[in-house]
């Protein structure tokens, strides 16, 4: 690399910068844009500085908004979704809104309940996926289940559950270092089937357990699992 | 039984399963939405226009905006709160200039930032997320002055860097320059402490 060329590099770095920050004037950004376009080394240091950028908030003296802004703001909404769900588009189940964005997936802490659309992430091209069969408690006889695996974290298929009490759910827990933590929600079709997200990275996961739990879920089982998933 | 979530349930929903709920118009998951994020988002106004009536304005507008899904949320882009806060700024600079002329924007769905990301690079953007605003305030301290001026006219002040040149009298390369150095300095501070197999090559 000669001086020259470094130079004009540095310069380039020196937009992206200004360009994260959003302090590039709409012609001076679209002409980085395209520069980005062809430039891999850019677009890494782009993502790279990013995350200071996205920060900056966090220095910002934290103020409690005032309650009537809430009011406001949840009173406009809440007549929106009313006047909404009147009309004949609305999406039957809002939660089939949750079938399987693969990205959505991968979020930590999270409940999924889930619809239909379980097959989708399983045929998401070019990523590798395993499947690990569940042994089923012998109070449940009929229960059946798998563990797709797929880029660190996974998907329980289950069919033959025991049915639901009215307050009860069903909740997936990963087991660690002989620790057991909660993972996911999910309740069964009237067919007994269902699906849950085992969201985050099971890498050093030992076994997903399934049990049954009062409705909104408990931090730790409240009953024997029903369902085992044995990692290692 | 219908699967519906109770609220202790959307609580527990982690940020981006939240937004697809909002997306799906749930009222509900949007008050759960506002509850975490609204505070910083207020507060973030309240920085960049400097009063309590319009910082009120702007967060609303703002969430209003993301309800209507005028605003979409994409996981690449980063975190929910990140995305959502930089609606918020972009909306404050906005309203403090509408008067006098359009400010330069945080670009919020580029394609270069949609671009998935490789797993060491997201493992490290994951951890610092988790970052404290302790943290980031001493990484902000340590910056010599002139190169927080400098981050805090175009992010919180909505200026372009030909206009901070302008104020500053400075040229316009020295300028980009301080930008740089010191976002480098931020996000350098941000990274201590992450090991070193999670962190990306060194890009300087």
């Amino acid at each position: 690399v000669t001086d020259g060329q470094r130079s004009s590099h540095d310069r380039r770095r020196d937009d992206v910068a200004a360009y994260a920050l959003g302090a590039l004037a709409e012609g001076d950004a679209t002409e980085l844009r395209h520069h980005l376009e062809g430039c891999e080394g850019c677009r890494r240091y782009l993502r790279w500085l990013r995350p200071a950028v996205d920060l900056l908030p966090r220095s910002v003296a934290q103020l409690e908004p005032p309650p009537r802004l809430r009011r406001r703001l949840i009173g406009t909404v809440r007549k929106e979704a009313r006047r909404a769900r009147a009309s004949p588009e609305r999406p039957r189940s809002h939660w089939a809104a949750l079938a399987w964005r693969p990205a959505t997936a991968a979020a930590a802490g999270a409940v999924l309940v889930v619809g239909a659309a379980a097959g989708y992430l399983l045929h998401e091209p070019g990523q590798s996926s395993s499947v690990i069969a569940a042994q089923a408690a012998r109070s449940a006889p009929e229960a059946s289940g798998s563990l797709v695996r797929q880029d660190g974290s996974g998907i329980l298929r289950v069919a033959g559950m025991p049915s639901l009490g009215r307050d009860q759910v069903y909740e997936v827990w990963v087991q660690r270092d002989g620790r057991t933590k909660p993972s996911s929600l999910f309740a069964v079709r009237r067919n007994h089937s269902g699906e849950a997200a085992v969201p985050g990275s099971l890498d050093s996961a030992d076994a997903v357990l399934v049990t049954r739990e009062p409705r909104g879920g408990s931090t730790r089982p409240t009953t024997p699992p029903l369902m085992r998933v044995q990692l290692r | 039984m219908r699967a519906r979530p109770s609220a202790v349930a959307l609580e527990r929903l982690g940020d981006e399963e939240l937004m697809t709920l909002v997306d799906a118009k749930d009222p509900d998951a949007f008050e759960v939405f506002y509850d975490r994020h609204g505070g910083p988002a207020y507060s973030l106004a309240h920085r960049i226009v400097g009063e309590p009536g319009m910082a009120e304005d702007v967060t609303q507008e703002a969430f209003l905006s993301i309800w209507r899904s005028t605003a979409r949320y994409d996981p690449a882009r980063g975190s929910v709160r990140a995305w959502a806060l930089g609606i918020v700024r972009n909306r404050a600079i906005d309203a403090m200039r509408r008067a006098a002329r359009p400010a330069p924007k945080l670009d919020l769905d580029d394609e270069i930032a949609l671009e998935r990301q490789p797993a060491g690079e997201r493992t490290e953007t994951e951890a610092i997320r988790r970052e404290t605003a302790d943290r980031l305030r001493e990484a902000l301290s340590l910056l010599p002055e002139e190169q927080s001026r400098v981050i805090q006219l175009a992010y919180f002040g909505g200026f372009s860097h030909s206009e901070i040149a302008e104020m500053l009298g400075a040229p316009l390369g020295t300028i980009k320059g301080r930008m740089r150095l010191g976002l480098e300095k931020i996000r350098a501070t941000l990274a201590e402490g992450i090991t070193e197999e999670d962190a990306p090559e060194a890009y300087l």
